[in-house]
């Protein structure tokens, strides 16, 4: 399977005080491949979301990287090649569908003016298919309304139904799940399924909770202190995680057999700016040793799989 | 939901109209202390040299013989009715001087505050697009040459060069109604709305550019770019649209302050608006002008407030939809 | 809480913002020509008039060039300035003073006292305040005592405003509850509670209505109503220049620029308190 996006040596800090952000981060995404990224808050996985579109908030700013889709360069530097992408081949849905709208602006309109940006058809009829298509009862009503009259879970699916009109070949999700009731979460993650198959279009889910991830991608990234732990297929990371952190996740998720209670990792994140010369996990670990604090593990390729760690986990889990 | 409305109009009212109270208690409390009335600004030195007969009798017919509180009571029950009261000197009607003052004025504040918003805004615009950075360099000092450039020094260069440039001076000629020669009247509004206009942007700049760097930064924004929105459509439809509650307020607020405020500039080109008319009075001790007149500039800029907030339901669909 | 050792540091932080910096010497600069004003210190008396010299324009004599009686239009700005300076600084001592104590105490204790308090300040918000100082202009008097009575009292209103928001939000905290129940006296928790936290809103209100101050007395003095002649006012100067500015542009840009730079200078100084002041805007 092809590339459709990759992503190399992406360094991202503070624009005042450049203070490290996001260290060095590198994957990719294969055409028709959903991928997930994980990690706490502070892990830098947002803004590595964010660096891909150029979307980056007026204090950050990307040190160096470059980030490839379909073989072509997209950066700030290009703005055309970046403004034909966006909303078109890759889109994006964000976390509060409330503030991720215009507030004073018809839902109908805001859709629409995703078509128009890109010369595509902008019909009332196809927007409404597209409402429909997103399971919204009654597209009409929907279409003549403000961002404020309806749901949080309706106004997700309007915006899921905005990112996928134009049937973009990646879909960028930042925890658009979070900030839904549990039921509702559990509709929004089957639609984006659903479209996912039906479009074979690539998806980067990026999220906190391991376990929503699970069900949903293929592969893993693993991120912590704004760099990437640890990477591998769903199964792999579950039944055999490398990374000392990997496995602390995953065992704060699930009881296994042996425990006597659920494992929690002691003690906070740091932040990414203050272990930019060693292992970020060096306090929290299991396995530190001095090294861990004295230099920086190197992500280490085997084969799809990738940690960076000098001491990884070697028992099964399962 | 009809009667919360009605009830927050109810106590609006009410303090509207107590503000307005107080200022024609105030006005009048300061006018009559002024030493000196109607007759010693008239008759000046010669007040002296007038006997007592006579000044009863004039003191009867400007009405200011009476105890001063009959005399706010006979004024405010006179206002309310719709009598302005009469100048002292000429005899005229102060409702027939409004008249024809008010308008100019009006028109006037119309047209520096649409220089002045539509200057400001755009200003606020360019500062903001950078916010921190050389243009937002280069506006905030237009920003503040405008504020500290004193409007009657302005006027004093515009007409300076016009006059020894262009030889170009209409406001040396009487004051054209626009009925009359409406050409005339544009050319001599050129001037003081173009002064006005400057003053009127520097505050709406300051707020606009607040306005638009704290609209950029949210969630939306950063959608419709997102979607591959061009940025100058994100800018003015996303951006601009969201940012005009603040411009508003501040917009209507430089109105009404021009409305009474325009003095000086009025004075240098000869307009003969309220600020003149209040001026004139001030000086002459013509209670009656000055009361009526500082009422209809302090009730117009209540009306322009209710304005404001009607522009605001109509332009927020969301404060519209609380309201119904 | 502002802690005593914090609010030492404003001025730290006043020197490193740019506006402060740049206000503070034009500011400085203004002020030293005041000082020489005042001690009769000027190249010219104000207003000695020299028929030799009517009208010249700038020379290494007279920098700013003469004016219709011959007068150095440098040495008349200088006085200007002074003067200038003078009103806006006794007016906006008058305004900060007795509004802060207003605003403080209204805001302290509240209920009558405080709703009429806020009611007259409404009523003066509706104002102009070019109108208002006309007004009692026009009733005290032509001298500058006079002058700043009336700006002071227009400028009144503002201090009472924005001294009341923070006590209203103050009072309302354990801190000074608990002073409250230390038995503290009414005074003592004014001065040592609610004032430093006061404080530095109502020094950056100074520096903004100083600025005013002088937009509005020199409009007063343009109008006439101010200085007379042949003393020197830099409004009273403009208004002399509208019919010479056509030939003699240095009539008008002398008392102009002095006018210019004040308000610039008090301005960026207010800027640059505003920014030393709190601490979300600092840079660094």
């Amino acid at each position: 399977m092809k590339t459709l996006l990759s992503v190399k040596n992406l360094t991202l800090s503070t624009t005042l005080d450049e203070k490290l952000l996001v260290d060095d981060v590198n994957f990719e995404i294969l055409e028709g491949e959903s991928v997930g990224i994980v990690g706490e808050s502070g892990s830098g996985k947002t803004l590595t979301a964010l660096s891909i579109l150029g979307l980056l908030p007026k204090g950050v700013s990307q040190n160096s990287g470059a980030v490839t889709f379909q073989g072509r360069l997209i950066s700030q530097a290009d703005k055309a090649a970046l403004q034909e992408v966006r909303g078109n081949r890759i889109s994006m849905i964000y976390q509060d569908p409330m503030t991720s709208l215009n507030p004073m602006m018809k839902i109908g309109k805001q859709i629409q003016e995703a078509a128009r940006a890109h010369g595509a058809n902008d019909d009332e009829s196809v927007v409404l298919k597209a409402l429909a298509d997103v399971g919204i009862p009654s597209p009409e009503t929907c279409f003549s309304s403000y961002p404020h009259e309806f749901s949080g879970g309706m106004r997700q699916r309007a915006m899921i139904a905005m990112s996928l009109l134009l049937q973009p070949n990646l879909l960028i999700a930042d925890e658009p799940t979070t900030a839904l009731d549990v039921t509702i979460q559990r509709q929004i993650l089957n639609l984006v399924n659903e479209q996912r198959q039906r479009n074979s279009m690539s998806l980067l889910w990026i999220s906190h909770d391991l376990s929503v991830v699970a069900e949903l991608v293929d592969k893993v990234i693993v991120m912590y202190a704004g760099r990437v732990a640890e990477v591998g297929t769903v199964k792999e990371i579950f039944e055999r995680p490398k990374h000392p952190y990997t496995a602390g996740l995953i065992g704060s998720l699930v009881k296994r057999k042996h425990q006597e209670k659920m494992i929690s990792i002691p003690g906070n994140p740091p932040k990414p700016w203050t272990v930019s010369t060693q292992c970020g996990f060096a306090d929290r670990c299991v396995n530190v040793t001095q090294k861990c604090r004295d230099s920086k593990p190197e992500l280490v390729q085997e084969g799809d799989r990738a940690y960076a760690c000098f001491h990884p986990m070697n028992e099964a889990l399962l | 939901m009809l009667r919360v409305a009605s009830s927050r109009l109810r106590s609006k009212l009410i303090s509207v109209c107590t503000t307005l109270f107080g200022i024609s208690i105030f006005v009048f409390v300061v006018l009559r202390v002024i030493p000196g009335d109607a007759i010693t600004s008239s008759f000046g030195q010669d007040t002296s040299n007038l006997t007592p007969q006579t000044i009863k009798a004039l003191k009867s017919y400007y009405g200011i013989d009476k105890p001063l509180l009959l005399q706010y009571f006979n004024w405010l029950k006179g206002f309310l009715t719709g009598n302005l009261g009469f100048a002292f000197h000429t005899g005229t009607p102060v409702t027939t001087l409004t008249a024809s003052s008010f308008p100019v004025t009006l028109e006037l504040a119309l047209f520096a505050s649409i220089i002045g918003v539509t200057l400001g805004t755009l200003m606020g615009i360019y500062s903001a697009s950078q916010p921190g950075g050389r243009r937002d360099f280069f506006g905030q000092i237009f920003g503040l040459f405008a504020l500290a450039v004193p409007s009657f020094v302005l006027s004093t260069l515009i007409v300076a060069v016009s006059a020894n440039k262009f030889r170009y001076f209409p406001n040396g000629f009487e004051y054209a109604k626009p009925w009359q020669n409406l050409s005339l009247n544009l050319q001599q509004m050129m001037y003081p709305s173009i002064v006005l206009g400057i003053a009127v942007a520097a505050p709406v700049m300051r707020t606009a550019r607040s306005s638009f760097i704290e609209t950029q930064e949210k969630d939306f924004v950063r959608t419709a770019i997102g979607k591959g929105v061009d940025e100058r459509r994100v800018r003015f439809v996303h951006v601009l649209r969201n940012s005009l509650n603040p411009i508003v307020t501040m917009t209507g607020i430089q109105f009404g302050y021009l409305l009474g405020g325009a003095v000086i500039v009025e004075q240098i080109f000869s307009l003969p608006g309220m600020g003149r008319q209040i001026l004139d009075g001030i000086m002459k001790r013509e209670y009656a002008t000055v009361q009526s007149s500082v009422m209809i500039v302090a009730i117009s800029f209540v009306f322009i407030n209710l304005l404001t907030d009607l522009i605001y339901r109509k332009v927020d669909p969301r404060i519209r939809q609380n309201e119904d | 809480m502002k802690i005593k050792r914090e609010s030492k540091a404003w001025y730290y932080y006043y020197f490193r913002s740019l506006n402060g910096i740049v206000g503070f010497a034009i500011l400085a600069l203004l002020f030293i020509g005041a000082l020489v004003a005042l001690f009769h210190a000027t190249p010219f008396d104000p207003v000695a008039q020299d028929i030799n010299v009517m009208l010249k324009p700038p020379s290494i004599h007279h920098i700013f060039g003469t004016d219709q009686f011959g007068r150095d239009i440098f040495s008349r700005v200088l006085d200007g300035v002074r003067r200038s300076l003078a009103v806006s600084l006794l007016s906006v001592a008058i305004a900060s003073i007795v509004g802060s104590t207003l605003g403080v105490v209204g805001g302290y204790f509240g209920t009558f006292l405080d709703t009429m308090v806020t009611r007259m300040s409404d009523v003066f918000f509706a104002f102009p305040a070019i109108l208002m100082a006309l007004a009692i202009v026009s009733s005290l008097g032509h001298s500058w005592l006079d002058t700043a009575i009336a700006i002071g009292i227009v400028y009144t209103p503002i201090f009472v405003r924005v001294s009341r928001g923070p006590v209203l939000s103050l009072k309302e905290t354990d801190y000074v509850k608990s002073g409250r129940v230390l038995g503290f006296s009414t005074p003592r928790i004014m001065a040592k509670h609610l004032l430093p936290n006061v404080m530095p809103i109502v020094l950056v209100q100074i520096a903004l209505s100083l600025s005013w101050a002088i937009l509005t007395e020199s409009g007063l003095s343009f109008l006439g109503l101010g200085t007379q002649a042949p003393d020197a006012s830099l409004g009273l100067m403009v208004s002399e220049a509208q019919s010479l500015a056509a030939f003699a542009w240095w009539t008008l840009a002398g008392p102009s620029l002095a006018l210019i730079f004040a308000v610039v200078s008090l301005n960026l100084v207010g800027d640059g308190l505003r920014d030393s002041l709190d601490p979300t805007r600092r840079s660094i």
